[in-house]
């Protein structure tokens, strides 16, 4: 996708709050519509959650589950300062992304001594220990019911009805950052470095990369942003929400982006798109009178929409292990093979045609 | 031993035990800078996990390694590979997914790691490229620069290993059987492309080998391994001549 | 005194539970290098598997050893059937894939399988009839009064601990099973058809969380969807300190687990057992993170 057109898709989401257009079932009412504004910047923040996981995940193949931690960490820092402390919104808000970094350091310090496998363990027991922390209300964070911010300490741009739009320009706004920076990232030689690891850890080790080093600072970068994120998310909601610390959120990160498509940032959109929409359309499916009507052993399954988006996430994992984006991406090869002609011959500087058959894996080619 | 005193790799009473099974005892020995040493023995001999202690991807129980006079027993790999230790594996162990380029780029990084560097792109200009290519020319692999390395012949790989040996730099190289599975037609070429650049780049070479006329032909001494022990560390037409050393290999032609 | 001999044996029975998913994990990991989030879930479904068998009982009388019996060895049986399912038909597909490839499909199948129970039989807690005998009859022992069924949990725990180490030590497939432990690139490259052992372990692995399963719905006196989720958290923390393919770890570990889980929550503060757990387990990480059966020295 040239810039150009990312740079158009950019400004037409950026023009959502002034438009009228029905919202097609997906959205509550007309797209410019609050409640509308309000899905489309719950959206975006997921997704910008989703890419920092890719550069995580996706990238390196750091499998963690409990990436989730730090997107809490970052909602519930902000709301519980802005609510228990004197402090204001900007320190608030720097805060709790320095309670973000700090514990990422902590967290994966320990975390990344353990072997790639035992990794996605420690991550999953970390976080655990946040939701039994948050569900018993430590330090007063509310419990099942969450906290909220107390809105008198919100920059008056951003409180109230009329001000949607300013919160969804906010949301789209840490969008195209996380985007922007997730792609740069991955064009430099650190970003070379953590495919390799992703590649064969002990090859890059054995080459001379620490590889330790390298996977804390993705591990740093990842978390950081996450915690960004959940400062928005908080703004965006108007509270820190329980539900951000449980084992299904972090679970859910991981079901974005094998449906999705692991390492090229842009999959990691496609797959919290594809999953948030999977999310809201499911239970309205399952709980229609056509599955009603299927007899029981095949209704009980169909019913959950949980266990149709898990063999979905199998399904994924074992036929395309790409996800969409390698769907996608195999597609245009093959359709620019077919016009570039067959991959027989050497062209003009001795190189040869690209790989007879590229393994539809999470290699992205760029 | 005056080679010690010298010597580019030196290993001192190397002893390695897992579970109860002694996989490696009391070897001592020393490679003098530029000098090619082949390593034989039969199979569970402990010539691989040799070359895994002295890269560092296994512990020893006791003993010591020094890369250039430097304790590196209980340094990491990445801190080995830095100090100038290269290390082919027996199984070619490389990034698949990515193109013969790319593997050769990353090791020429693994040089230069200073953090300012790490946040721009590699260069993509034909001159920052040229070296590169260079290295790849070397093998006969520049053509194949964009072919992922998941695709390549087994020789061909075999072969991308020493371009990534080259780009790296290394003064210490460790070859865990580089004949492995190469076809006898391509064993002379390969042999060839071996002394040729051990001699351009005055490396040292330790290699694990079982073909013995590839070891007689490129050895400057043989290190004879037997369950785990040092049975003799001389020129290769002395080890030949060696009846112990051929006791141990039990009648098999050497 | 007496309340410190009751704490041993109830962090016994608790860590008893933990060994059972952690034996199963550890050597499934040993072998495979596998880490199967599924086996939770097993759990999960056995227990449920369990209280059917055991619903039909009075919950007053409880059941009888009979039909104890029989759940126990529903429990089982379901266990094993399950993991044998998703080894032939799941894992096999993706061995010659990445580790995490496998991890994900286990995890996804752990979610899939949780969320099934749920549209089967709701979130909410059933209520499992325990015989009297597990809970009330107690023995004393230095004037704390520990009941039969901590015996019974700790019993089978001590029994399967003998029985694997008598497989790995006797048995072709235990044999098998510690040279991958070892080094997997030797059993591959030794041509032994390691894939009847996968599938053994695999399913043993199963057949054994099935077992735990049972036995946690006893213990709880309750089933709910996410008591296979709890334990194999807990079951990961056993499988961290003790070192990932290790059994005699995977033991020292459950037990140290238990233990410090029951001591805090009754000296300092209920819930504080569970935090230190996780404090353990990053300990650990930190000083020795092969864990206290692992082995330091491979890197490959």
């Amino acid at each position: 996708m040239t810039p150009l057109v990312l740079v158009g898709v950019v400004a037409l989401l950026a023009c959502a709050p002034f438009l009228a257009v029905p919202g097609l079932g997906v959205l509550p009412d007309t797209v410019g519509g609050i409640g509308s504004l309000q899905v489309l910047g719950t959206a975006y923040v997921i997704a910008a959650l989703a890419i920092t996981y890719d550069l995580l995940m996706g990238y390196t193949g750091l499998v963690s589950f409990g990436h989730g931690m730090f997107f809490a960490l970052g909602s519930y820092g902000f709301v519980m300062l802005l609510a228990f402390t004197p402090v204001g919104f900007w320190t608030a808000a720097a805060s709790a992304v320095g309670i973000t970094v700090v514990a990422a350091v902590i967290v994966n310090a320990v975390a990344l001594r353990a072997s790639l496998i035992a990794y996605s363990m420690v991550t999953l027991a970390a976080a655990q220990l946040m939701a039994i922390a948050i569900g018993q209300n430590y330090l007063g964070s509310g419990g099942a019911d969450g906290v909220t911010i107390p809105f008198e300490k919100l920059p008056a741009a951003l409180v109230g009805i009329v001000n949607t739009k300013h919160v969804y320009w906010l949301a789209l706004a840490l969008l195209v950052g996380t985007f922007a920076l997730a792609r740069w990232l991955t064009t430099t030689r650190i970003g070379h470095v953590w495919r390799a690891i992703r590649e064969n850890e002990l090859r890059a080790e054995v080459m001379g990369f620490t590889v330790y080093t390298y996977k804390l600072v993705v591990a740093l970068i990842a978390s950081t942003l996450a915690g960004v994120a959940g400062v928005v998310y908080a703004i965006l909601l108007g509270a820190a929400d329980p539900g951000e610390t449980s084992l299904s959120f972090s679970i859910g990160l991981v079901i974005m982006l094998i449906l999705g498509g692991r390492g090229r940032v842009w999959g990691a959109l496609l797959g919290a798109v594809v999953y948030t929409l999977l999310q809201q359309r499911l239970p309205a499916i399952t709980s229609s009178a056509g599955v009603a009507a299927l007899p029981d052993v095949v209704r009980v399954p169909l019913a959950q929409p949980q266990l149709l988006l898990g063999v979905v996430f199998i399904l994924f994992v074992l036929f395309l292990p790409g996800g969409l984006a390698g769907v996608v991406d195999n597609g245009v090869r093959a359709v620019r093979r077919r016009r570039s002609g067959p991959p027989t011959g050497v062209a003009a500087d001795g190189e040869l045609a690209a790989a007879v058959s590229v393994p539809a894996s999470a290699e992205p080619t760029r | 031993m005056t080679d010690m005193e010298s010597a580019a790799l030196a290993v001192e009473d190397l002893s390695l035990v897992i579970d109860g099974a002694q996989i490696l005892r009391d070897v001592t020995f020393g490679v003098a800078a530029g000098e090619l040493v082949a390593v034989i023995g039969p199979n569970g001999a402990g010539k691989t996990s040799l070359l895994n202690v002295v890269s560092g991807t296994m512990r020893p129980t006791r003993g010591r390694v020094a890369l250039h006079d430097r304790d590196v027993t209980r340094a990491s790999p990445a801190r080995r590979a830095r100090l100038g230790l290269g290390r082919t594996f027996q199984t070619s162990y490389l990034f698949l997914g990515l193109t013969v380029l790319e593997n050769v780029r990353l090791a020429t990084q693994a040089k230069d790691q200073r953090f300012g560097g790490l946040w721009r792109a590699p260069g993509r200009s034909a001159a920052a490229l040229a070296p590169i290519r260079e290295h790849l020319a070397r093998v006969g692999l520049d053509g194949a620069r964009h072919t992922p390395a998941g695709s390549l012949s087994h020789g061909d790989r075999r072969k991308l290993e020493l371009a990534i040996m080259l780009a790296s730099g290394s003064t210490i190289v460790l070859l865990d059987e580089p004949m492995a599975g190469v076809n006898n037609e391509d064993l002379p070429s390969l042999m060839q492309l071996i002394r040729d650049v051990q001699r351009d780049t005055d490396a040292t070479v330790v290699m694990v080998e079982h073909h013995i006329d590839v070891v007689l032909e490129l050895a400057h001494r043989v290190a004879v391994m037997h369950h785990g022990a040092l049975l003799a560390f001389d020129t290769p037409e002395s080890v030949v001549a060696d009846a112990t050393v051929r006791d141990a290999y039990l009648g098999e032609p050497l | 005194m007496s309340n410190v001999i009751l704490m041993i044996f109830t962090g016994l029975s608790v860590g008893a539970v933990y060994f059972l998913l952690g034996s199963g994990l550890a050597l499934i990991f040993g072998l495979m290098r596998v880490l199967t989030f599924a086996h939770g879930a097993y759990l999960t479904a056995c227990a449920y598997a369990g209280w059917f068998v055991l619903r039909h009982s009075s919950l007053a009388a409880g059941p009888s050893v009979g039909t104890l019996l029989f759940a126990l060895l529903v429990g089982v049986v379901v266990g094993g059937a399950l993991a044998f399912l998703t080894e032939r038909v799941l894992l096999r597909a993706l061995y010659q894939r990445d580790h995490l490839d496998q991890l994900l499909v286990t995890a996804g199948l752990g979610f899939s399988l949780v969320a099934l129970l749920n549209g089967i039989w709701g979130p909410d807690s059933r209520a499992v009839p325990t015989p009297p005998w597990f809970t009330r009859t107690t023995t004393e022992i230095f004037g704390a009064h520990i009941a039969r069924g901590d015996f019974v949990l700790i019993g089978v725990a001590v029994l399967l601990l003998i029985a694997l180490e008598a497989f790995l030590k006797h048995t072709r497939h235990g044999l098998v099973v510690r040279a991958g432990v070892e080094n997997r690139e030797m059993v591959r490259a030794l041509g032994i058809d390691v894939r009847h052992s996968f599938t053994l372990i695999f399913t043993v692995g199963g057949a054994v969380a099935g077992l735990g399963g049972v036995l946690a719905a006893l213990y709880a006196n309750a089933v709910n969807t996410t008591i296979g989720d709890t334990y194999l958290l807990y079951a990961f923390i056993v499988l961290v300190v003790g070192g990932l393919g290790s059994l005699r770890g995977a033991a020292i570990a459950a037990l140290a687990v238990g233990l410090l889980q029951q001591f805090t929550n009754f000296y300092v503060n209920p819930g504080l057992g569970e935090i230190l757990s996780f404090i353990l387990m990053g300990a650990m990480l930190l000083l020795r993170p092969e864990g206290v059966g692992g082995k330091k020295i491979r890197l490959i």
